[in-house]
């Protein structure tokens, strides 16, 4: 009896401490208790939600300052920014924003208008929207620990020179971004100053820019990402620990477009990931200790290019095929292995029979390294001279670097 | 390429050029700049973060001329010498060290009485080694 009692005290002050899920409902809508979301966002009590009906709202910004509460769309109702302003800003911890459809914030060259924009807050969840035309879509603003999932971002078709990004993160550490769709902005997903975020099963296409963009963001994860035809490509900067993994980096063509550009980072992982259909597939600049495995190289004009500057870097159990180049430098004593890689370039024999050539493969073509430093020889491409000085040099490799061989090529893809 | 054109500075490109020293893709016209080499060779940049980290290698020791981003006339020039610079934290710079130019000192002093931050020029920049792009907190 006594422990019962016990226990109920503690229920009690349980329920009492927690907040209460969803205290009330405040409906928002022409006919509703509340004819103005503001309204509503004012009178809202910790743990209540504002369900907003169907219709179309033009109102100031809307400036959530409760914690705790739930903000939902019924019936996808519209936010309108009139061309004028952010839409929606989180202001107080713990706040969910779901089911609404915010559009037209219009361009600003002093403010970074927004969609839905995080301000200083902690665990906010941003899930189910649609932002349509808007200069940045979602932006997370020295925030921890918020949730953007299931989103769709549309930038707006007009205007290309002033753009903002889709699903931006500005000092804002442990930020899950995962299943949106982002098109057309800018950058689609930036983080920046943003450690420890993780970013999982997005699509991200068509941006004027990267599909994926990061600067100054240590150990975050990118995974079973898609990102194509974007402009630039994918560009990842001045970061430690990163982990890439399964991603898909589709169609970056044009100078100075990469599959993924890695510059100035430090012990990464890239594995697992399929490069098709770049310029570059995979470019590494100042780069250093990745381990580059088990990706698939197919169809690039270079499928990697590893500079002077990007040491120590391993490739193994990658796979290469139908690219123009396999691997391009600007170096001839680079310190990056190649181990174990399968090649469809490779002419080499296996006599013993172990699935392994028994003569090693020279990635990187002598041709390459004459592109390298005279760009317009590149039109000499399929020439009988340039098919002659690669069998020259594979019978006798004494001008490509020596350190990049494969002394394990496979004679077969490994699966 | 640019680089039989006469003196002065030619109009960057978004989202074509790149930045020759941290290779991103140019794509706000409300930063950057540019170097022009005594051969007339033109290199771009995003950010003034980078042109400056840019400007202390040995490949700007033959630099004839460099112009800096008006941030108040997004796209246009003006000499880097004759600018005045404005760091604030959260200006959103390209390089994210909150690095802007004004066509003079007095445009920028003006900026920073409302805005606040610190006011510098092109000299101090130069000479100030934390303006460099690394990694890290400004």
């Amino acid at each position: 009896m006594k422990r019962r009692l016990l226990l109920a005290g503690f229920v009690a002050a349980l329920a009492a401490k927690a907040p209460p899920l969803h205290a009330a409902d405040l409906v928002v809508g022409p006919h509703a208790p509340y004819a103005t979301i503001a309204q509503a966002l004012t009178a809202a009590r910790r743990g209540d939600r504002v369900v907003i009906t169907a219709g179309l709202y033009r109102e100031a910004t809307l400036v959530v300052r409760t914690p705790h509460i739930t903000i939902e769309g019924r019936d996808w109702p519209v936010l309108d920014g009139e061309s004028l302003r952010t839409v929606l800003i989180i202001a107080a911890d713990s706040v969910t924003v779901r089911g609404l459809v915010l559009e037209h914030t219009g361009v600003s060259n002093l403010d970074d208008r927004a969609g839905i924009r995080a301000e200083d807050v902690r665990g906010c969840i941003i899930e189910h929207n649609r932002l349509r035309d808007n200069l940045f879509g979602i932006y997370i603003q020295r925030s921890a620990d918020c949730i953007v999932r299931d989103n769709e971002v549309e930038a707006h078709g007009a205007s290309q020179t002033t753009s903002g990004n889709g699903i931006h993160m500005w000092y804002s550490p442990g930020t899950r971004v995962e299943r949106n769709r982002v098109s057309g902005q800018r950058d689609g997903i930036y983080f920046e100053f943003s450690p420890g975020g993780v970013t999982t099963d997005n699509v991200s296409e068509h941006s004027q820019r990267y599909g994926l963009h990061f600067m100054f963001s240590d150990s975050c994860r990118y995974e079973r990402n898609v990102f194509r035809d974007n402009t630039s490509g994918v560009a990842v900067m001045y970061s430690r620990g990163v982990v890439i993994s399964h991603n898909r980096f589709e169609r970056a063509w044009g100078s100075g477009a990469y599959g993924l550009l890695l510059k100035e980072i430090l012990g990464a992982e890239i594995r697992g990931n399929t490069f098709s259909h770049n310029s570059i597939g995979l470019y590494l600049e100042g780069a250093v200790r990745m381990k580059v495995s088990d990706n698939d190289f197919v169809q690039n004009g270079w499928a990697a290019k590893v500079l002077a500057n990007a040491d120590e870097n391993q490739f193994t159990g990658n796979r290469f095929s139908g690219n123009a180049f396999d691997v391009g430098t600007n170096s001839r004593t680079a310190t990056s292995t190649f181990d174990g890689n399968w090649w469809d370039a490779y002419r080499g024999y296996d006599l013993n029979r172990d699935g392994i050539g028994d003569v090693p493969f020279h990635p990187v073509r002598l041709f390459a390294l004459i592109v390298e430093k005279h760009p317009a020889a590149l039109v000499l491409l399929r020439s009988p001279l340039v098919a002659v000085l690669d069998a020259a040099e594979r019978v006798l490799p004494v001008l490509t670097p020596e350190a990049l061989v494969d002394h394990h090529p496979q004679m077969r893809p490994r699966p | 390429m640019a680089a039989c054109s006469a003196a002065g500075p030619v109009p960057i490109r978004m989202n074509e050029d790149a930045c020759d020293f941290c290779r991103m893709t140019i794509s706000d016209s409300r930063f950057g700049g540019e170097a022009v080499t005594a051969t007339g060779r033109r290199h771009t940049f995003d950010s003034i973060e980078c042109l400056v980290s840019w400007s202390r290698t040995a490949s700007a020791k033959d630099t004839r001329a460099l112009y800096v981003i008006d941030t108040q006339h997004p796209g246009s020039f003006v000499a880097a010498d004759s600018a005045g610079f404005l760091k604030a934290g959260f200006m959103k710079s390209p390089m994210g060290r909150g690095l802007v130019a004004f066509a003079s000192p007095q445009r920028a002093e003006e900026q920073r009485a409302m805005l606040g931050g610190t006011v510098m020029t092109w000299r101090e920049l130069l000479a100030d080694t934390t303006q460099t792009t690394a990694p890290g907190a400004p």
